[in-house]
C-alpha cells in the first residue's frame, strides 16, 4: 500500500436517484502526475470529495497517503493541497491575503509565506496586482491564484479539479512544466482532471477513464492507446501486385489488405514490427517510398471508450 | 488550535475591514456607536449615567448588528463558493467555528464596551457635573457589560447554527430573525399558559427582587444557553454534510 498514494476499493456514492460514483477501484502510484478523465456528470469532482473526507462513501473503502478518508480525514486534509470546482478565492480579500491565510492555516512561518508569495505570484506574473480585490480580477487570474494556492504549502499529494480551465495557453503549459517538475524533483502526487486529452496525454504518467461513476480503462496513455486501437499499417510506393497482396495475406498477423489511391492498408491482429512487411514486399517486387504507424490519440481512445459503454 | 483559530479569525477581520456594503462592517459599528454612545446620551443628559437602567435599554443594537455578521458565517461563505475549499484544509472543525463566533461576538460586544465610553465622554463634555466626573455605578457597569455580552454570545451561536445549513445568506438572515422573534415572543405565552396563581407569583417575586438580582438570574440562564447551543453547533458541525447545497 505505501508505495501507492491513493487507494480505492469498490468506492460507492449516491445521491438519491443518481449514483455518482459506481464501485470505482483504483491505484494511483506515488510521484506521479494521475489523470482522471471522463465526461461531465462522470463522478469526477465527487470522487475527489470522497478521498478529501468532504463527503462519505455509501460503500467501499479508500485510502489516502495510508489513511482512512472516513476516520482520518483530518490526516489527509493535513498533508494534501486541492484546487476544488469553484476557485473558493475570498472575493473581498487581496490576491496576497487569499495567499497569507492559506499559508497561515498550513502554520508557514510569517517569512516563508512573504517569500513564497513572491515566488508564486512573480511566476506567474501577478505580482503588480497583488494589492488588488480578487473580486475585481479576470477569470484566468483567479484560476491562477487558486493553483499557487494550492501549492503554497507544499503539499505531498495534490488534487487539482480542471486547473487549466480559463488559463491560454502559455500559462496552461508554465503549469504543466510546473507540475512535471514537482512530480519529477520531489515526488509530489497530483491527482487531477482535465476535459483537455492533448494536456493528460503530455503530462500522465497514468490516467483513470471513467463514465457514470464506473472506471472504464486504467493505465499509461500509451497503454491506454496500445490496447485499444487495432493497429494497422500504411504503405505508400508502387508495384503493389496481387501477388504481393496475396503473400501479404497470408502472413499470420494480418487481419486484412486493401489497396486505395496508390496504398496499401494493412490491418494487423496486435502490435508487431512493421520490418517483415517490407521484407516481404519488397521480396515481392514493390517499392516502398514511407511506412505509417497509424496511431490513437489518448482522445481517440476516450471517445471509443465512452461510445462503447453508451 | 490557538494559532488555528487566530488564522480564521484574521480572515474574518481582514473580509470585514474591506466590507464596503451596509451588512455589518466597519460603517455599521460606528454609526451603532455614535447612536448608542453620542446621541442617545446627548438627548437624557446626566440620566444616561445616573439611570443605568436608561443604559441596559439600548443594549439592543450591538445586538442587532451582530446578525448580518453570524448569518453571513457559514451561509456566505456557501454562498461565495469558499465554503469547500476552508473545508478542505486542515483547519479543525472548531477552530472554525469558534474563530467566526469570536469575530461577531467581539464586533458585537466591542460596540457596546465603546458606546458605554463614548456615552461617559458625551455627558460630561455636554453636562459638566459640579461635584465632578459622572460616572456609572460599577456595578451596574459590570451588570451591563455582562447581559450585553452573554445576549450577543446567544444571537451568535443560535446564528451560527442557523448558517451552518442554511444556503444563502439571505434564508440565514430570514431564519434568524424568526428565531428571535420566537425567543421574544415564547416567555411571553409561556407566561399566559402556567396558571394564573403561579403567574401572580412569579411576577410579585421578580417585583420584589432587586432588578440587578433578576438581571443576575437572566445571565445566569443565558450563559447556560449559550453553552449548550455551542455545544449543539459544534455536534451539527459536519464536514460531509456542509457542502451539500
Ligand atoms: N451534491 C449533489 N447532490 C446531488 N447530486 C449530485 C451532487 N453532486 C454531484 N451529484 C451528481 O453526481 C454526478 C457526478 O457529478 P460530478 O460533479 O462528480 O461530475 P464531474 O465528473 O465532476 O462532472 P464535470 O466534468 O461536469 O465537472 C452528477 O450526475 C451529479 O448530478
Ligand atoms: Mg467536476
Amino acid at each position: 500500500m505505501n508505495d501507492h498514494a491513493i487507494v480505492t476499493d469498490a468506492m460507492t456514492r449516491d445521491f438519491k436517484s443518481v449514483r455518482a460514483v459506481n464501485e470505482l477501484t483504483i491505484e494511483v502510484p506515488r510521484g506521479i502526475l494521475f489523470g482522471f478523465l471522463g465526461p461531465n456528470g462522470s463522478g469526477k469532482t465527487t470522487t475527489i470529495r470522497l478521498l478529501l473526507g468532504l463527503l462519505e462513501p455509501n460503500q467501499g473503502r479508500a485510502e489516502v497517503l495510508g489513511f482512512n478518508p472516513k476516520t482520518q480525514a483530518d490526516q489527509i486534509r493535513a498533508h494534501c493541497g486541492a484546487l476544488l470546482e469553484h476557485t473558493g478565492l475570498y472575493e473581498r480579500l487581496t490576491a496576497e491575503d487569499n495567499l497569507d491565510f492559506y499559508g497561515r492555516i498550513w502554520h508557514v512561518s510569517a517569512a516563508e509565506r512573504q517569500a513564497r508569495t513572491l515566488e508564486l505570484l512573480k511566476s506567474l506574473g501577478l505580482w503588480d496586482r497583488r494589492k488588488d480585490l480578487v473580486g475585481s480580477w479576470s477569470r484566468g487570474m483567479k484560476q491562477k491564484l487558486a493553483v499557487a494556492r494550492a501549492l503554497f504549502h507544499r503539499p505531498e499529494l495534490i488534487f487539482l479539479d480542471e486547473p487549466t480551465s480559463g488559463l491560454d495557453p502559455v500559462a496552461a503549459s508554465a503549469l504543466h512544466e510546473t507540475l512535471i517538475d514537482l512530480a519529477a524533483r520531489q515526488g509530489v502526487t497530483v491527482f487531477l482532471t482535465t476535459h483537455n486529452l492533448a494536456e493528460a496525454e503530455k503530462l500522465c504518467g497514468q490516467v483513470a477513464v471513467i463514465h457514470q461513476g464506473k472506471l472504464l480503462a486504467q493505465g499509461s496513455p500509451t497503454e491506454l492507446r496500445a490496447k485499444m486501437s487495432s493497429p494497422r499499417v500504411e504503405f505508400v510506393g508502387r508495384g503493389f501486385t496481387p501477388a504481393a497482396i496475396e503473400a501479404l495475406r497470408g502472413y499470420p498477423k494480418v487481419t486484412d489488405v486493401a489497396q486505395s489511391d496508390g496504398h496499401l492498408i494493412v490491418d494487423l491482429k496486435e502490435p508487431s514490427e512493421t520490418a517483415p512487411l517490407v521484407t516481404l514486399l519488397v521480396s515481392k517486387g514493390a517499392e516502398i517510398e514511407e511506412v505509417r504507424k497509424d496511431q490513437a490519440s489518448l482522445e481517440d481512445v476516450f471517445l471509443k471508450l465512452v461510445e462503447e459503454e453508451k | 488550535m490557538i494559532t488555528d483559530i487566530l488564522a480564521v479569525f484574521w480572515k474574518e477581520w481582514k473580509e470585514l475591514y474591506q466590507q464596503r456594503t451596509s451588512r455589518g462592517g466597519l460603517m455599521t459599528w460606528l454609526i451603532m456607536v455614535a447612536l448608542v454612545g453620542v446621541f442617545i446620551p446627548l438627548q437624557s443628559g446626566a440620566a444616561w449615567v445616573n439611570t443605568p437602567v436608561l443604559a441596559l435599554v439600548w443594549i439592543w443594537p450591538p445586538l442587532l448588528g451582530v446578525v448580518w455578521i453570524v448569518a453571513d458565517s457559514f451561509a456566505g461563505e456557501r454562498e461565495r463558493h469558499t465554503l469547500e475549499t476552508l473545508l478542505a484544509s486542515r483547519l479543525p472543525d472548531q477552530a472554525i467555528l469558534l474563530a467566526k463566533l469570536l469575530i461577531a461576538v467581539l464586533y458585537g460586544w466591542s460596540m457596546e464596551v465603546a458606546a458605554l465610553i463614548a456615552g461617559t465622554i458625551t455627558v460630561n463634555l455636554a453636562h459638566p457635573a459640579p461635584t465632578g466626573l459622572l460616572i456609572y455605578p460599577l456595578g451596574w457597569l459590570a451588570t451591563i457589560l455582562a447581559v450585553s455580552l452573554a445576549a450577543i454570545v446567544f444571537i451568535c451561536s443560535i446564528g451560527a447554527l442557523v448558517s451552518l445549513r442554511s444556503a444563502t445568506v439571505r434564508s440565514a438572515y430570514q431564519k434568524l430573525s424568526l428565531t428571535m422573534l420566537a425567543v421574544i415572543l415564547l416567555p411571553n405565552l409561556a407566561l399566559g399558559m402556567v396558571s394564573p396563581g403561579w403567574r401572580q407569583a412569579l411576577l410579585g417575586r421578580v417585583a420584589t427582587t432587586p432588578v440587578e438580582t433578576t438581571l443576575w438570574v437572566v445571565i445566569a440562564v443565558l450563559v447556560v444557553l449559550d453553552v449548550g447551543i455551542i455545544l449543539l453547533a459544534n455536534q451539527r458541525f459536519q464536514r460531509s454534510r456542509l457542502i451539500l447545497d
